[in-house]
């Protein structure tokens, strides 16, 4: 009996780990917390996840130095953003306490969050609608939901360019000079051609590190510059026949049948080492990867990495907001906050101090002159900020992670052989619909 | 009268005094016990109940009304979603691949350690080792080992000629690979419960034994093994429920992601619920994939028994 009961015990656990969300929601009431500390002053809590910069940059200290009567609270520094970060806010946001009075939100999360308008206090009441100027277009459209509210303010963007080893290239007979990089791939049959020279060579690595970077910037590129639709609309239908889809992941068969894509999922413990071994040669890179592939890659391959703008238009990757729930005491105070953090001068000082690159006009000016020593004084800034100038707006979808997670993993199937350009398609679809299924109802 | 009054207030004292003893032999025990029942009822049962519930509604974590759809979820994870299914039967792959060596490797070690040996303790400690290192960074260092371009295992192979193999690629290659991580961190663990189980064996049997000329291996199969017949069905609950509800391991081996390689390889049922709960925000599919496995555990556990009791019968 002792053994059966120590078994059901151990079993119920699966049952336990779907069943916590709920038990938070049902136990998370409000303790009576009217948001004030014990000295009279308002207390204002800030989620965050992963580097949002806050932290680093001291913005806590600076901002409670010129507001005397404001208590900041930065939580969450480093926690991962989809693992920890999302499903906690949902389940707090569900329960009515405990999102804070300024939440950090990335780009991918942003649809799925702000498809509830009542979660969100309107920053336009507070006449905040005036920072429309400070931000390129897209970037202050997505701040709001569905609805029209102004939820949020915009951090930083992703803006890309592409991280290439030089080494290789030379090594390729490919041209190893940034600008003359530019030139050659500077539409996608460019990038095309030098991918085939790559591969020709013979050199020993793959050309580019996997599909699915590549792939998104594509995606984001033909949508923005065409009708806008990816992979599924707003009612939830699939839409795999958007040109942005087809052509982004046609491309990517393409690349794949000439040999030109490597097996290196973003962030597997092969990617990483190859990125210090010289596994393959590019790689597309947010403002942010830099940081990533130095660490990575370290001291010894120094100078072989370098870092020119991207085929095709312009791209984004990532990039994030802070948001103002409802449920906050004092969503005045907090919107004030929210504001001054991503005001031009902080966004720089998140910038210099961890890297994401500013998304306000001002703030992309003054880091234009920035360059990055590790990746031979690459004029990072002016590549970034020239990617980010023309970027188009694009609307993510509410089932527009779930289904990019699907699609993405039949593209890795491509490249690691389960599926063929034959039935990549067909893959796509039924991943697709399982996705629209399961995430939409 | 009086000594009529007395008797029946002695015997109610008596009565009283008696119950007293009575609640003190057989009451206090369940107190005692029940602060486990109290907590289990609120975190085990409470949330089992309110899974029940949940797993019959459509329910997104991401909206705000539940409808009562009855099996329907049950139904599309059985019948349409075709990664669940595929995870019972890589859970249970995996499982196969990594218990039966594991056990036999366990006991094969226990038995060596039961012998003389110099620096005993050290043996025995070192035998304990993997399970005390981080199981995090065991999958970091085993998706290295296993690793296509820089792996350790791929390296060996190329000595010989093989080409670099995609361990994440087939469903055979990455049970293998993630069975290794289930052993090295496990077989250390059911070698200590077995040695410590070994100790409690009559040291005159084995004399006896000697004595009618039975060799180490006779003594083995023929004393050992049968003694060990309740620790042996105590590891093999223990690796069954543990090898069902396998996570890390698989979760590490894909860095970190809920997918289990491109196509669900190595995508294990506890990993399908917690991606439909993660990823779809499928509060209620998420549910009943929990109550599945739930009833798969309870299923081979008792398959389990019944089998291991037969072949210990025997013996």
């Amino acid at each position: 009996m002792h053994l059966l009961n120590k078994h059901r015990g151990k079993a119920a656990l699966a049952a336990i780990a779907a069943g916590t969300l709920a038990l938070s929601a049902c136990g998370g009431d409000d303790s009576g917390d009217d948001g004030t500390t014990e000295d009279g002053k308002i207390q204002l809590t800030v989620q965050m996840f992963g580097k949002l910069g806050y932290v680093e940059a001291g913005l806590e200290e600076k901002y409670e130095a010129d507001h005397p009567n404001i208590d900041v609270v930065l939580e969450g520094d480093g926690i991962n953003f989809n693992d920890d970060f999302l499903p906690a806010m949902e389940a707090a946001l569900q329960a009515g306490s405990g999102a804070g009075d300024v939440m950090g939100m990335d780009e991918q999360g942003m649809a799925q969050m702000l498809a509830n308008e009542d979660y969100w206090a309107d920053l336009a009441e507070y006449g905040y609608d005036s920072r429309a100027e400070e931000y390129p277009a897209w970037k202050w459209d997505l701040g709001h939901t569905p609805g029209g509210k102004l939820a949020g303010f915009g951090t930083d963007v992703g803006g890309m360019g592409m991280c290439y080893r030089s080494d290789l290239f030379a090594e390729a007979g490919l041209p190893t000079n940034r600008d003359e990089l530019a030139t050659a791939w500077a539409d996608w049959d460019g990038f095309k051609t030098v991918a085939q020279t790559f591969v020709d060579s013979g050199v020993d690595a793959d050309f580019l590190d996997s599909p699915t970077q590549l792939q998104n910037m594509l995606l984001g590129q033909v949508a923005g510059q065409g009708d806008g639709q990816m992979y599924v609309d707003a009612e939830g239908n699939l839409t795999l026949d958007s040109e942005a889809v087809q052509t982004s992941v046609n491309t990517i068969v393409e690349l794949n049948e000439m040999g030109a894509i490597g097996n290196f999922v973003s962030w597997s413990e092969e990617w990483i080492a190859a990125q210090a071994e010289g596994g393959f040669a590019v790689m597309p890179c947010p403002a942010w990867m830099l940081g990533v592939v130095e660490g990575n890659a370290g001291p010894d391959n120094a100078g072989n990495w370098d870092f020119a703008a991207a085929p095709g238009v312009s791209g984004n990757w990532g990039g994030s907001w802070l948001l103002v729930p409802a449920q906050s005491a004092h969503p005045e105070e907090a919107a004030e906050l929210a504001a001054w953090l991503t005001a031009p001068e902080q966004q720089v000082a998140v910038f210099e101090a961890v890297g994401p690159f500013p998304s306000t006009f001002e703030g992309a000016e003054m880091v234009a002159d920035y360059t990055n020593p590790y990746f031979n004084d690459a004029p990072v800034g002016e590549i970034i900020a020239a990617s980010v100038a023309d970027f188009p707006s694009l609307e993510y979808t509410e089932l527009h992670p779930a289904v990019k997670g699907a699609v993405e993993g039949a593209l890795n199937g491509l490249v690691d052989g389960t599926y063929t350009s034959d039935n990549i398609w067909d893959a796509i679809q039924s991943d697709s619909e399982d996705a629209v299924a399961l995430g939409g109802m | 009268m009086t000594t009529a009054v007395d008797t029946a207030r002695t015997h109610r004292r008596r009565t009283f005094r008696n119950r007293l003893h009575q609640f003190d032999l057989k009451g206090v025990p369940y107190l005692f016990v029940a602060p486990f029942f109290l907590l289990f009822a609120v975190f085990g049962l409470f949330p089992m109940g309110y899974t029940v519930y949940a797993s019959l509604h459509e329910w997104s974590t991401r909206k705000p009304d539940q409808t009562f759809v009855g099996l329907d979820n049950y139904k599309f994870l059985l019948f349409e979603y075709e990664r669940f299914p595929w995870s019972i039967v890589n859970t249970l792959g995996m499982f196969v691949l990594a218990t039966i060596p594991q056990l036999i490797v366990a006991l094969l070690v226990a038995n060596a350690l039961n012998k003389r040996l110099r620096a005993q303790l050290t043996w025995r400690m070192l035998v304990l080792a993997p399970i005390v290192t981080s199981v995090v960074a065991v999958g970091v260092v085993f998706a290295r080992i296993w690793g296509q371009e820089y792996g350790m295992i791929n390296g060996f192979l190329g000595l010989f000629g093989v080409d670099n193999i995609n361990w994440q690629a087939e469903r055979w290659s990455s049970w293998t690979a993630i069975a290794s991580m289930v052993d090295w961190r496990w077989m250390g663990y059911n070698a200590l419960i077995f040695l410590a189980a070994m100790q409690t064996i009559p040291k005159q049997l084995y004399e006896a034994a000697a004595i009618d000329g039975a060799n180490s291996r006779q003594q083995f199969w023929n004393i050992t093994v049968p003694q060990l017949k309740p620790v042996i069905i105590f590891t093999t609950f223990i690796s069954t429920v543990g090898g069902m509800m396998l996570f890390v391991e698989p979760m590490m081996f894909s860095s970190g992601s809920f997918d289990g390689g491109s196509n669900g390889q190595f995508q294990t049922t506890s990993m399908v619920l917690i991606d439909l709960l993660r990823t779809y925000g499928n509060y209620g599919m998420s549910a009943a994939a929990g109550w599945l496995l739930f009833i798969v555990i309870v299923l081979l556990a008792g398959l389990n028994f019944l089998v291991v009791n037969r072949i210990q019968g025997n013996k």
